[in-house]
């Protein structure tokens, strides 16, 4: 009996310091990588804004512009704030102008965005949340 | 038409209900119980079938029919469309059910009256979910007075044989778990083990998990060939939705080892058991209910939602429940040798256990923080990029010294000549390493991963080929069907650090007749002209790709499907031998540039197919080793 309890500390000690030290890894690197989502109106009401986050908006019409090459820059709006993003890189096929979208990346000093990364909904109906749909009718999702 | 399956789905379910009711009768259970399921699995299916015959008929009165479906749509597409949808699918989810129960009453090894137990339970899961299906998803509405002449047709992202094959398979390994469930459940409440449950259920989940896994591949292939991004895995909440199954799964099967063999970690494996199948509802859940704010979310009713917490919360909190209070007095503890084989499974299930963790809290921690308003996150890929290769490591290293341990750890089975054998392979796959990967300061860890992983798949071999002299005949098949799955999972997990450190891409503006050069392929644009399909109309452009002499010309494209106006990328894929060239059109340059071109996303992805490639053969082993145990039982 002596030996089997033994046994079950030992499993215990090590089952604990493993899992504690996993759960430890898991956590720092979980707070490293998440990233706040805000509409353009929330991000201007943030009093910290934090190095990367994701901005969500609907593409504002006649606001998209190619640069140079895959440069490009347009506005992203939530009706109230709106924000000029660029963006070097490939836009996804469903965007355009109107289309709800989410652009992650980080506000400049000058108060424009760059965006690393743009992703637009494969529903044509989408919205992101907390936007107001185009009849003033609150989002289910934002809920 | 579309009534006679409404009401065969409601016998279903009263059936079903019959079923779970049955012990109650006196008499022979399990016959009851097998005639009703027959009755049931032909009720679902005629339910099938009526939908069916409303996709191929054009019935747009049906809601279903209306929302997934278009005149245009090919005849394989609208067969398809039935899981395209949330109804749908659910309506899927249950036929399988039905049609694993079924295969579980007439081939599994248990008692007739364990078997009868099970029944019950797994009825009352059916039950549960045909009135989910009836009462907050039902696919046989019809959109009345006012019957619609058009649809809305099926998402162009679904209209791809690899998604269109994905949700079904997907599920066909999903529902499986309910089986192991059911098992756990029954020796939970009467508080007596099942003798020999664990090499009863194996065979079964061997068939789960292996079907699974070849869902997940397809889906990811689907994902790469299909959104563009030349990505093969986003940890996006969808996919991470089935990974989790995926690794209960895995956690099963090495458990169900461990408790076959040594009777060790019994009380462990029934809640992996509980919790597999939990997560799969957990998968259904996460996808169809528009929890997530996910590319792939394409349904959105939280009233689902509410159905579908509401019955996780049920099986779930039920048996684990029970589990807390009952399972002390099922097994007696076994201690096990930390260095022996079974001391190597122990690790397994720690490290298998601690990747699910991450790959659970990375998925519902944004959802949990929302649900309590603290907040709008997102957990990015990085999160998981960080922390799963490190956990890889000590599987990686486990299946290393697999062939050295024996079950009790009474001997280190290794001899000094192969430990020379030992050194003339680390020399060689440290040369292989170097000519595949060279050595990338930045990329330490891929390399490292990569150089055991490769060790790793010869020393698998190498034991194979040594059992395969020693076993007798009939366990030589189990024992290849391992060393498959384990070189199947060794070699996926080399061509994702191969992958991931040689691919190349490049998001650039392709100018008319200018080349473009990228790893040593040139690539010229050289225009581009209108192209019609028989639901979608679009662009696709001429784009040379030359290399060392090989010349191929690659047209991708850039659609716009009729009825629901979607835009899509259509990509071109160059397959080579230990690469691909990946070509997705972005947009065309506008008069500003004063030449004709497009922007192009230009990939090169060495080793990228190995990931599938070798995932299908961990899926065959697997396959194989379910095979083999039956035959073993029926002989």
């Amino acid at each position: 009996m002596g030996k089997l309890r033994r046994h079950r500390l030992l499993m215990l000690a090590w089952l604990t310091s493993f899992l504690g030290l996993a759960l430890g890894m898991l956590l720092y690197s979980l707070r490293d990588n998440l990233s706040v989502y805000v509409t353009p109106s929330e991000l201007k009401a943030l009093k910290h804004v934090p190095k990367s986050l994701d901005l969500g908006g609907l593409v504002a019409q006649n606001s998209f512009f190619r640069l140079h090459g895959v440069q490009v820059r347009f506005v992203l709006t939530d009706f109230q704030q709106q924000i000029t993003v660029f963006y070097t890189g490939i836009l996804p096929a469903l965007f355009r102008e109107g289309q709800g979208v989410i652009v992650s990346g980080a506000l400049q000093n000058n108060g424009s965005f760059i965006a690393t990364r743009v992703l637009a909904k494969h529903d044509e109906n989408y919205r992101p949340p907390h936007l107001p749909n185009t009849n003033g009718k609150s989002n289910k999702e934002s809920q | 038409m579309i009534e006679l399956g409404h009401f065969a789905c409601i016998i279903a379910l009263c059936l079903a209900i019959a079923q779970a009711i049955a012990p109650k009768w006196q008499g022979d259970v399990l016959a009851l119980q097998q005639s009703l399921l027959t009755r049931e699995c032909l009720c679902l299916l005629l339910a099938c079938v009526s939908l069916w015959w409303g996709f191929l008929n054009h019935d747009f009165s049906i809601a279903v029919v209306y929302a997934h479906s278009h005149h245009h749509l090919s005849w394989w597409y609208r067969l398809t469309a039935l899981w395209g949808g949330h109804e749908g699918s659910v309506l899927l989810w249950i036929t399988m059910l039905s049609g694993w129960r079924w295969a579980f009453t007439h081939y599994g090894d248990f008692d007739d009256q364990d078997k009868s137990a099970m029944m019950t339970v797994l009825a009352m899961i059916a039950v549960g979910l045909t009135a989910f299906l009836l009462f907050s998803s039902n696919p046989f509405l019809r959109i009345l007075p006012n019957a619609p002449l058009e649809g809305n047709d099926l998402n162009p992202l679904l209209q791809d044989p690899g998604m269109a094959s994905h949700p079904p398979i997907l599920y066909f390994g999903y529902v499986a778990f309910a089986l192991p469930y059911a098992c756990a459940c029954v020796m939970l409440w009467r508080g007596r083990v099942i003798e020999g449950w664990a090499g009863k259920l194996r065979p079964w989940i061997l068939w789960a998990w292996s079907v699974l896994s070849v869902g997940i591949v397809l889906g990811s292939w689907w994902a790469y060939r299909e959104l563009g991004w030349g990505g093969w895995w986003f940890w996006d909440p969808v996919e991470n939705a089935s990974l989790l199954p995926w690794f209960g799964g895995a956690l099963l099967i090495h458990g169900l080892a461990l408790a076959q063999k040594q009777q060790a970690a019994q009380t462990w494996t029934l809640l992996v058991a509980i919790i597999a199948f939990i997560l799969s509802l957990l998968g259904t859940f996460l996808v169809r209910s528009g929890v997530l704010i996910s590319v792939h979310s394409f349904a959105a009713d939280p009233h689902r939602g509410v159905w579908i917490l509401g019955l996780i919360g049920v099986y779930g909190a039920g048996a684990l429940g029970l589990y807390s209070t009952r399972v002390s007095a099922l097994f007696a503890s076994r201690p096990v040798a930390m260095l022996s084989r079974a001391g190597g499974l122990m690790l397994n299930q720690g490290v298998l256990a601690v990747m699910l963790a991450t790959v659970l809290l990375g998925t519902l921690y944004p959802i949990i923080l929302e649900m309590f308003g603290l907040g709008k996150v997102s957990v990015g890929a990085p999160y998981f990029n960080q922390v799963m290769p490190l956990l890889c490591m000590p599987l990686l290293l486990g299946l290393l010294v697999l062939p050295g341990l024996d079950w009790q750890g009474k001997h280190w089975c290794m001899s000094w000549e192969s430990f020379i054998n030992l050194g003339i392979l680390l020399v060689s796959m440290l040369v292989l390493t170097w000519l595949l990967i060279g050595w990338k300061p930045n990329h330490g860890l891929a390399c490292l991963t990569l150089f055991i992983a490769l060790m790793g798949m010869v020393v698998s071999i190498w034991h194979g080929c040594v059992q395969h002299h020693q076993l007798r005949k009939q366990h030589v098949v189990k024992s290849w069907a391992m060393t498959l799955a384990h070189v199947g999972f060794l070699g996926m997990i080399a061509s994702i650090a191969l992958t991931s450190v040689l691919s190349q891409s490049s998001m650039t503006a392709l100018r008319k007749n200018k080349p473009y050069t990228l790893a040593g392929h040139t690539f010229v644009y050289q225009g581009s002209e209108r192209i019609e399909g028989n639901n979608y109309h679009g662009v696709r452009a001429k784009i040379i790709v030359k290399n060392n002499g090989h010349s191929w010309v690659q047209f991708p494209e850039r659609r716009i499907y009729l009825p629901s106006q979607m835009n899509l990328a259509h990509t071109a894929i160059i397959v080579r031998p230990s690469y691909d060239i990946y070509l997705a059109l972005g947009e065309p340059l506008t008069e500003k540039d004063n030449q004709e071109g497009w922007t192009v996303r230009i990939q090169v992805k060495p080793w990228v197919r190995g990931i599938w490639c070798f995932a299908l053969l961990m899926a065959v082993g697997g396959t194989l080793a379910a095979w083999s145990r039956r035959q073993g039982h029926a002989s």
